[in-house]
């Protein structure tokens, strides 16, 4: 097979060995560091560390203290049949995150240790076939994020018996097609497109939504679901009435068609007209009702009525009205007061307040 | 410096109008640092790192002009893993398509040099989860050139191939991605003994294909020798 290491995890693997640093790079590109030419790829980078050259003086609990500056650690142990210079231990370090790991090798690469040089680097190899998925899922999720997209059909759920049925989601349109099993195997990302395609295929969507949303929903994305689910009650209404034309001040302009764009970039609303718009569907509900039109589909749990309040009762004044009927009393007292020692002047001054 | 040889057929070289990136914009001579480090603080480190003192799309045009002209393998190659690491991060995912880098890293699928195969690898499978980029690799038949690349003798190329083969498949250019000889190839990529290569090859098959293409594939390795050759060991 392809060239590279010979053994399973444990034996000596060439992304482990230490390039020498390049001498010839041209100024303008020169960084920091003296560094080797070489690409660091998803498929290289994991939560493993190995770390070579810890000189051997039972400093495994100093070491991984260190290491522990970065992040938290899962295992650690020492690697006894992994070839080492004399004098020098290998170890195995596992950290929960990757990005810790990244952290602790950009760090404690090529730093003193005890006198000597430590060389960390990746080792994947040991990551379990569950390990690198949720890594590389991961990464998808970071990009997607990090660039403003979603995919629809990409992210899949990893459990086995569900696999037949996310290939089913992978290949359609995920709210043309029925079946509430599907809807397990949505990963939360896919829920964020979903207001743009329910708008588009608007007559089937009501049924779908129901049989989407009475499949129960799986575990640990159960409160952001009802929120994507409100935001489709919010639509909802909006497609239903006017046809297929919903109305353009509700809807955000979306360019995806149904099934064939679902590839196509969507542009995503930002926060303000989000809540902007959820704060004007509210205030429809709150007016219409939401059991008077028939065509409109409850879902989920009905938002609050905003309490109306009725400008016109008299109770709205009472403060103010005792306010200034204060005022007008304390107005009223000192100008009688004023006149009162007016009248009599030989009396002797007043004292008008008391001081505390 | 020497001007650039006449370039074979390519999709990055081909004549192209000078707005394209074959002519980028030329920076004036006192953007770049002079060989002596004229940054600030003098002979001590200086405040920004060089790539940051450039700006980020200079500094990347710069790599890319470098690359163009020079003649120097190592220059190539060094040039090119910087793009690779760039491509790491979406932030100059912008940069990276205007400056044609996308191309670049597709016409050196196919060269000679393994260095310099393996690190275009590592940029495509940097950078092709992004949407755009995504599409944009398809469009230019991206998807031949990478699985040519799992035969590669070279170990990060392979791997990096299969994680691109992976990312890059959509509804559309599934068929492409697990067509009958890739799903093969990784059928025999996943009873390797290479760890990493094993568990990438055991996701491909398990999350990507259908068991009637797995079926179809191991009906296959049974009878022919049809596929993707085997790397040389």
């Amino acid at each position: 097979m392809a060239a590279g290491s010979s053994g399973g995890p444990g034996a000596p693997c060439r992304h482990h060995a230490q390039l020498g640093a390049c001498e010839s790079r041209a100024k303008y590109r020169e960084g920091w560091r003296p560094r080797a030419v070489k690409v660091y790829t998803i498929n290289l980078e994991s939560r493993y560390l190995l770390i070579q050259g810890v000189p051997a003086l039972g400093v495994m609990k100093e070491l991984v203290e260190q290491f522990a500056l970065y992040g938290a650690i899962e295992e650690y142990h020492a690697l006894d049949e992994y070839p080492a210079e004399q004098f020098t231990e290998v170890y195995l370090i596992k950290f929960q995150k990757l990005q810790c790991a990244r952290v602790a090798k950009k760090k404690m690469d090529e730093r003193s240790f005890f006198g000597s040089l430590l060389h960390v680097c990746y080792a994947p190899e040991f990551e379990t076939v569950q390990e690198t998925r949720e890594k590389l899922q991961d990464r998808r999720k970071y990009i997607a994020k990090a660039t403003n997209q979603r995919d629809c059909f990409v992210l899949r759920r990893v459990e086995g018996p569900k696999k037949t049925t996310s290939k089913n989601s992978e290949h359609d349109c995920p709210w043309s097609t029925s079946g509430s099993s599907i809807a397990s195997n949505w990963d939360l990302s896919c829920f964020t497109s979903s207001p743009g395609l329910s708008h588009s295929t608007a007559s089937p969507s009501g049924n779908q939504n129901q049989s989407l949303l009475t499949s129960p929903p799986y575990d640990n994305n159960c409160a952001e679901i009802s929120g994507y689910f409100g935001q489709n009650t919010s639509l909802t209404p909006s497609v239903h009435p006017g046809g297929h034309t919903p109305p353009a001040s509700l809807m955000q302009p979306r360019m995806v068609p149904a099934c064939n764009g679902i590839d196509r970039f969507m542009p995503r609303t930002t926060h303000l007209q989000e809540r902007k718009r959820k704060r004007e569907e509210g205030n429809k509900f709150s007016l219409i009702g939401t059991s008077e039109d028939s065509t409109e589909v409850v879902i989920g749990p009905q938002l609050p009525e905003i309490p109306k309040v009725d400008m016109d009762d008299e109770s709205l004044n009472t403060s103010a009205t005792l306010i200034r009927n204060k005022l007008k009393e304390v107005a009223d007292s000192v100008s009688t007061s004023v006149e009162k020692p007016e009248s009599s002047s030989a009396k002797p001054a007043v004292k008008q307040r008391r001081r505390i | 410096m020497a001007a650039a040889p006449s370039p074979p057929e390519g999709r990055w070289r081909r004549p192209l109008p000078p707005t394209r990136w074959r002519r980028p914009v030329r920076l004036p001579c006192s953007v770049l640092p002079a060989p002596e480090p004229t940054l600030p603080g003098g002979t001590g480190s200086p405040a920004r790192c060089p790539s940051m003192e450039l700006g980020r799309l200079e500094y990347l045009q710069a790599l890319v002009t470098e690359f163009q002209v020079t003649d120097s393998t190592e220059a190539k190659e060094q040039v090119l893993a910087n793009l690779a690491n760039f491509a790491y991060d979406p932030s100059n995912y912008e940069y990276l398509r205007q400056l044609q880098v996308l191309d670049l890293f597709l016409d050196m699928l196919t060269e000679d040099n393994e260095s310099l195969v393996e690190f275009a690898m590592g940029g495509l499978c940097n950078l092709c989860l992004d949407k755009t980029n995504k599409e944009y690799i398809l469009e230019a038949n991206g998807v031949e050139p990478i699985i040519s690349c799992l035969s590669s003798s070279n170990e990060e190329t392979v791997v990096s191939a299969v994680t691109t083969l992976m990312f890059l498949t959509t509804p559309r250019s599934r068929a492409q991605t697990t067509a009958l000889p890739v799903v093969e190839c990784m059928l025999r990529f996943s009873l390797s003994a290479n760890t990493r290569l094993s568990n990438l090859a055991s996701i491909f098959l398990q999350d990507y294909c259908s068991p009637p293409q797995l079926e179809e594939a191991r009906n296959l390795s049974k009878h022919t020798a049809v596929g993707i050759p085997l790397p040389k060991d």
